[in-house]
């Protein structure tokens, strides 16, 4: 594949302008065998379109008078590169919009598309028949191709590609393209739409996509001519891609994508890398001229000084680290390096796990948050600076909001501390807590900029670091293991799979989960190490994300080991994605803790409810044999005896075809430390068994 | 899907009014993009002015809304960070020159007349006074007048005849211009002029700042406003005097005012 790519890459190069529709559609119309053919031959095209166009325009006769022109007179050297992006780019003349579409995604670089085909989009499935240059992947319902491609973009860190139709096709993406947002995640939606002249008519499977997606997307837009499809096709992966990524949307009217291009377009809406936009650009300098705004103003030494002056006289100091420390691979060993060289311990967000290595036993605090280490909750309420690096003080993160960080707080107020945030969009500056130093854009960036600006040897700092260990030793994660005869525990599950993985070697494993007690156990017992090695869905809470993005992961990374460890009530949301795994011997294991309940739920009104349990048991199918029925190897393991060699039986099982794996546990188990909502960060309940937490 | 939610600390801060000028790419979606920014968190638009700018592709929205500072701020941020927005600046507390424009119908007949004026006002591409019925107040004024007119020419009969309590068609002439001449000093008085003239209403038309546009609707309602078209309010800020001189006002209170903009950051750069 990748070669016949680069051929036509270097075969578009070399043509350029001078391709006239006659003569490329000659060429291609002659036995495919010539050389010629393969050296004019500009654009990949998937079908044997232009051949049934060429039918229609045949050669002129050989006595037929032709006026000499660029096109087909041999003299005129091709142009090699345009002179200026404001040239005319004759390639696409001839094509039809989903020919465009498909030469876009080539150009982009789009290797794998996740997608479910309709009326409205069949212009477009119809161009990429047979393509040989990217994989598509069929789920079995539009939301499975949304996750697909958010786990996709998560592991690969480029935008994941979804093709649907229009109607119900573009609104089962809706809350893929939530999740999307709230987690920073680079997707790019093509949906079908109907024809511009029934456009607004109620036509059938027609639905205001532009209408329906705008609150749920960074930027969304209808085609509504051939022309500028390409500049809308570029400046899609640009939006997604740029800043904190996320979803856009591009609406393909059925007539827009079955049109043939008849005009010259400019060489800049063709070329990504000469993608000029003339929207707004993400990178632009935010203006500050609120009065109330002096935070958000422009990153400046003054305060990127300030910042490290704080740090480098701070006496308990913590970072806090989320996402946007993944975002390049640069960004973890950033992390490592600030945390070792100013001696600061790290926690990170449920979204920044893997940032940074969790059995570094000194400086990690493991996640914080409602269900974080009680240790991260407690360093964060004691710490006098805090680094907020690429997060986003989400109201999980926090707690109640007024009692978030009081050490921090009263040493801002002494002028010896405070809340540092690094934050690459200004709105998130002051939206949930107000911040001491705010530097706005890429937090890599900024942090490359104040390395240096630490000193060389720093504190000792050892009766923070002191306190942090007494901290861990009263306040592990803590469970009781299942008794003989009873069920398992999840978090014996949890920690028989961290236990394969860390003799296997964790830069193989790649984790998904669901949402629910089976994610907050995830991110408990298995210890984080490795960057992209964690996907899930952290700010919507989508029940049912587990699986679909751990094809998508696993299609990204076909050579890692991919788990998704998920709920029974969470994997039963997309379980027919299975079918999707089977099909395309996608080698996903999926992991399944099965209590018979929506465990988080259950939690819940066990704590605040009086455990009246509103329809929350779950009456499952047997997942076995649920499995087996999509051609699926499936084992089930109900008791602590059996795990490891079953466990084992299930990691190694071959890595090309899907595996399920049905831990079957107890209902009743909570997830602990947790603090309830309203509570502050050392409000914490700890598991019955550990001694309550000494108040700050 | 676990929720439960935290409320955020109640805020004591003063709800004020805020000016916020929004220059965004001139493209379908982008209005829609920005009040549902500001739907999603509860504000009410005063006002708001849209339109193309001398700029290609360049629109300019001014925003009037009411609101504390510190989630007005948080969301002039959030539509900064809307893609086809180039960028908001609030002009709350900037030197500016705000002008809003006013057209208003008002009725030159009295305030006798003006409720039954009103009451039968038929569509607004109507004389206002079409469709109104036969006998009622504003009817017989009408009728006063036109038979006045009818009076003046000659060979047309008159049955005109006198009753208590009515006008004759001089007074309800003379009552008419009276009217009609007031309206017009107040109109010059606030730069306004009459732009419409029929038998029973003038348009007049003005621009000001908009306690000014107030102060003129005031000042014309007793004479009963039959329709008011406000455009909403637009500002631009007043560019700073240099001079070696330094004048006599208090130079801090000034410098505070006038707040640096640099207009380097505009678009197209």
């Amino acid at each position: 594949m990748s070669r016949s790519f680069s051929l036509s890459r270097r075969a578009l190069s070399t043509l350029s302008s001078s391709t006239s529709p006659a003569s490329r559609l000659a060429s291609t119309s002659r036995p495919p065998c010539t050389l010629a053919n393969g050296l004019r031959r500009g654009l990949a095209t998937a079908t044997g379109k232009n051949e049934a166009q060429a039918a229609v325009r045949p050669q002129p006769a050989a006595n037929f008078q032709q006026v000499p022109t660029p096109s087909n007179s041999p003299a005129v050297a091709p142009l090699a590169r345009p002179n200026s992006p404001n040239d005319l780019d004759k390639d696409f003349i001839g094509l039809s919009g989903g020919q465009i579409f498909h030469e876009m995604m080539l150009r982009h670089k789009v290797d794998k598309v996740f997608g479910y085909p309709g009326g409205a989009i069949l212009p477009v499935f119809d161009a990429i028949y047979n393509s040989p240059h990217f994989d598509f992947v069929l789920p079995r319902h539009e939301q499975g191709a949304g996750h697909m491609a958010e786990g996709y973009a998560r592991v690969s860190g480029k935008p994941g590609v979804v093709l649907v139709t229009s109607g119900p096709g573009a609104t089962n993406v809706v809350t893929p393209m939530q999740d999307a947002l709230s987690d920073g995640t680079p997707l790019v939606v093509f949906c079908g739409q109907v024809a511009t002249s029934a456009i607004g008519s109620d036509a059938f499977q027609e639905a205001d996509m532009v209408g329906i997606s705008r609150p749920c997307t960074k930027w969304n837009v209808m085609v509504k001519d051939i022309a500028e499809l390409p500049r809308r096709i570029n400046e899609a992966f640009k939006i997604a891609t740029s800043g904190r990524p996320g979803p856009v949307l591009v609406d393909l009217p059925k007539d827009v994508t079955a049109s043939i291009l008849r005009q010259a377009i400019p060489y800049k809406w063709t070329h990504p890398e000469l993608v000029e936009s003339n929207l707004p650009s993400r990178n632009r300098t935010h203006t500050a001229t609120s009065q109330t705004g002096h935070e958000a103003a422009l990153i400046s030494d003054s305060a990127l000084n300030k910042a490290a002056k704080l740090i480098a006289n701070a006496k308990r100091p913590v970072i806090y680290a989320g996402q946007g420390m993944l975002s390049t691979p640069e960004g973890p060993e950033l992390l490592a390096r600030l945390s070792k060289q100013g001696n600061i311990p790290v926690t990170t967000t449920l979204m920044g796990l893997g940032a940074f290595d969790e059995n570094n036993d000194t400086h990690s605090l493991h996640m914080l948050g409602m269900h974080g280490s009680a240790y991260a909750n407690l360093a964060m309420q004691s710490a006098d600076v805090i680094i907020a690096l690429g997060a986003r003080f989400d109201d999980r993160v926090t707690g109640k909001v007024d009692t978030f960080a009081p050490a921090a707080r009263a040493a801002a107020a002494e002028g010896r501390g405070g809340i540092i945030h690094f934050e690459i969009q200004p709105k998130n500056v002051n939206k949930v807590i107000n911040a001491n130093v705010a530097i706005t854009g890429d937090v890599l960036e900024s942090l490359n900029a104040l390395l240096p600006l630490l000193p060389e040897q720093a504190p000792k700092r050892e009766e923070w670091f002191a306190k942090i260990k007494q901290w861990k030793e009263d306040y592990p994660f803590h469970f009781e293991p299942s008794k003989k005869g009873e069920l398992m525990k999840p978090q014996e599950v949890v920690k028989a799979l961290n236990d394969w993985s860390e003799a296997h070697g964790k830069e193989d494993v790649i984790v998904a989960t669901g949402v629910g007690q089976h994610q907050m156990f995830a991110c408990q017992y298995y210890r984080w190490t490795q960057p992209r090695s964690w996907v899930s869905s952290g700010g919507l809470g989508t029940m049912g994300y587990g699986l679909p993005s751990a094809i998508g992961a696993k299609v990204a990374a076909p050579e890692k080991i991919v788990v998704d460890i998920d709920g029974d009530a969470s994997f039963s949301m997309t379980a027919m994605e299975l079918a999707t795994a089977s099909q395309y011997n996608i080698g996903v294991k999926v992991l399944i803790l099965n209590n018979e309940f929506q465990g988080m739920v259950l939690q819940w009104q066990d704590l605040f409810y009086e455990k009246r349990y509103s329809h929350t048991e779950m009456t499952n199918p047997d997942f076995v044999a649920l499995a087996q029925s999509m051609r699926v190897h499936a084992i089930r393991c109900d008791n602590i005896a059996d795990l490891p060699a079953k466990m084992k039986e299930f990691m190694e099982y071959d890595n090309n075809r899907p595996v399920l794996f049905d831990a079957r546990c107890v209902k009743n188990e909570h997830v602990y430390p947790m603090v309830a909502a309203g509570k502050a960060l050392h409000q914490v309940l700890l598991h019955p068994a550990l001694k309550p937490v000494e108040q700050l | 899907m676990t929720c439960g939610t935290v409320a955020p600390p109640p805020s004591l801060q003063p709800f004020t009014r805020h000016t916020l000028n929004c220059l965004v790419q001139n493209e379908p979606g982008v209005l829609s993009r920005v009040s549902g920014i500001l739907a999603a968190r509860g504000f009410n638009i005063d006002s708001l002015v849209v339109c193309a700018t001398e700029i290609e592709d360049l629109s300019r929205m001014c925003i009037v809304l009411r609101g504390q500072d510190g989630v007005i701020e948080q969301a002039r941020r959030q539509l900064e960070d809307l893609v086809p927005v180039w960028a908001v600046l609030d002009y709350t507390r900037t030197k500016t020159i705000e002008r809003e424009l006013l057209l208003a119908k008002v009725s030159i007949l009295g305030p006798e007349y003006f409720e039954d004026q009103l009451a039968n006002k038929g569509p607004d591409i109507l004389p206002a006074t079409e469709g109104v019925e036969e006998g009622s107040p504003v009817r017989q004024h009408i009728d006063n007048t036109l038979n006045a007119v009818a009076d003046g020419h000659p060979g047309v009969s008159s049955n005109y005849r006198r009753q208590e309590g009515t006008l004759t068609p001089s007074e309800a002439l003379r009552q008419k211009h009276t009217h009609l001449a007031s309206i017009n000093t107040i109109a010059q008085q606030f730069g306004g002029k009459i732009v419409d003239l029929s038998n029973d209403a003038v348009i007049v038309e003005m621009t000001g700042k908009t306690a000014r546009v107030d102060a003129f609707l005031k000042l014309v309602r007793p004479y009963g406003i039959l329709e008011a078209a406000r455009s909403g309010l637009m500002v631009m800020p007043r560019a700073p005097i240099t001079s070696p001189w330094s004048g006599m006002a208090d130079e801090d209170v000034a410098a505070d005012e006038v707040e640096a903009m640099d207009s380097s950051l505009l678009p197209p750069g």
